[in-house]
């Protein structure tokens, strides 16, 4: 019972998360604007780091990233014209969802590679593990008769 | 070279552009006094302008200006000038992910290099110095 509630509260804390990020005071034109540089930051990846947003870093990279977002929001860019800002500087790296490039059809057709792999692997063990439990065959029995035998 | 229009670090009333990076083959250097591997990298880029004479061009990222010229009284200055990039937004249009990085610039401003972390006498030699010396030739 303990255990499903050190489950629960690690899952209140990923929740959370965000109210870890960085306490910085910015000045918003409009809620629209916070609500939408809010959102860039938590899905654009700190250049940086190895694996947090915008939003989560106080890397100085990360502080002039988030300056730059609400910049070029208040300039009245879109969220796609912001991303496209740094992708065009940082790369695939820096969106958490890669463009589907000649570069990255693996990223994203990986997982699903290894999952085949693991079922037809697990398939093929389970096929060996029937036949096992099918018992000895005749030619099994013979050869175990001259063992006995000799 | 990405446009910018950025005050000089030793000329506070100068401003610096584009333009002032054309001209001459030249190494841009970003640097900033939080940054401890440009100290260690600061003596090899000395020994590279006083060996080659190659313009060495700083960007001053994200840093105090005046700790900034301190620190060069301290190290030396082996730059030709600095740009001073108080907000890191000529840093962002060149995709800088951190201090130090190095563009090898040609002539006409274009941004030939990079590399990412100290320039070290084996870098300048293996792959910084041929390079310049191709884009030498053909200009």
């Amino acid at each position: 019972m303990s255990s499903r509630w050190v489950l629960a509260g690690c899952f209140l804390w990923i929740l959370s998360a965000p109210s870890l990020a960085a306490i910085e005071a910015q000045a918003f034109p409009d809620e629209t604007i916070k609500a939408r540089y809010y959102d860039l930051i938590a899905t654009l990846r700190c250049p940086q780091c190895l694996n947090t947003n915008l939003a989560g870093s106080d890397a100085m990279i990360a502080q002039n990233l988030r300056a730059t977002v609400l910049r070029l929001l208040i300039e009245g860019k879109s969220d796609a014209e912001v991303e496209q800002f740094m992708f065009e500087r940082y790369g695939d790296f820096i969106l958490y969802e890669p463009r589907w490039t000649a570069r990255t059809w693996l990223l994203w057709l990986g997982p699903l590679g290894l999952a085949l792999i693991g079922l037809s692997v697990w398939w093929s063990m389970g096929a060996s593990s029937r036949k096992a439990r099918q018992g000895l065959t005749e030619a099994d029995r013979a050869s175990l008769k001259r063992l006995m035998d000799r | 070279m990405p446009d910018f229009e950025l005050p000089s670090l030793m000329q506070a009333d100068q401003t610096l552009t584009a333009a002032d990076v054309t001209g001459e083959v030249s190494l841009l250097n970003v640097w900033a006094t939080w940054c401890p591997s440009c100290v260690a990298e600061h003596g090899e880029l000395t020994r590279i302008f006083e060996t080659t004479g190659l313009r060495i061009i700083g960007v001053n990222y994200n840093d105090d200006s005046a700790a900034a010229r301190t620190w060069l009284k301290r190290w030396g200055d082996p730059y030709a000038f600095h740009i001073v990039d108080e907000t890191g937004t000529l840093a962002i249009d060149l995709g800088v992910y951190g201090a130090p990085e190095t563009f090898v610039v040609d002539a006409d401003g274009i941004i030939r290099y990079r590399h990412v972390g100290v320039v070290t006498q084996k870098v300048f030699e293996e792959t910084l110095a041929p390079l310049i010396q191709d884009l030498k030739d053909a200009s």
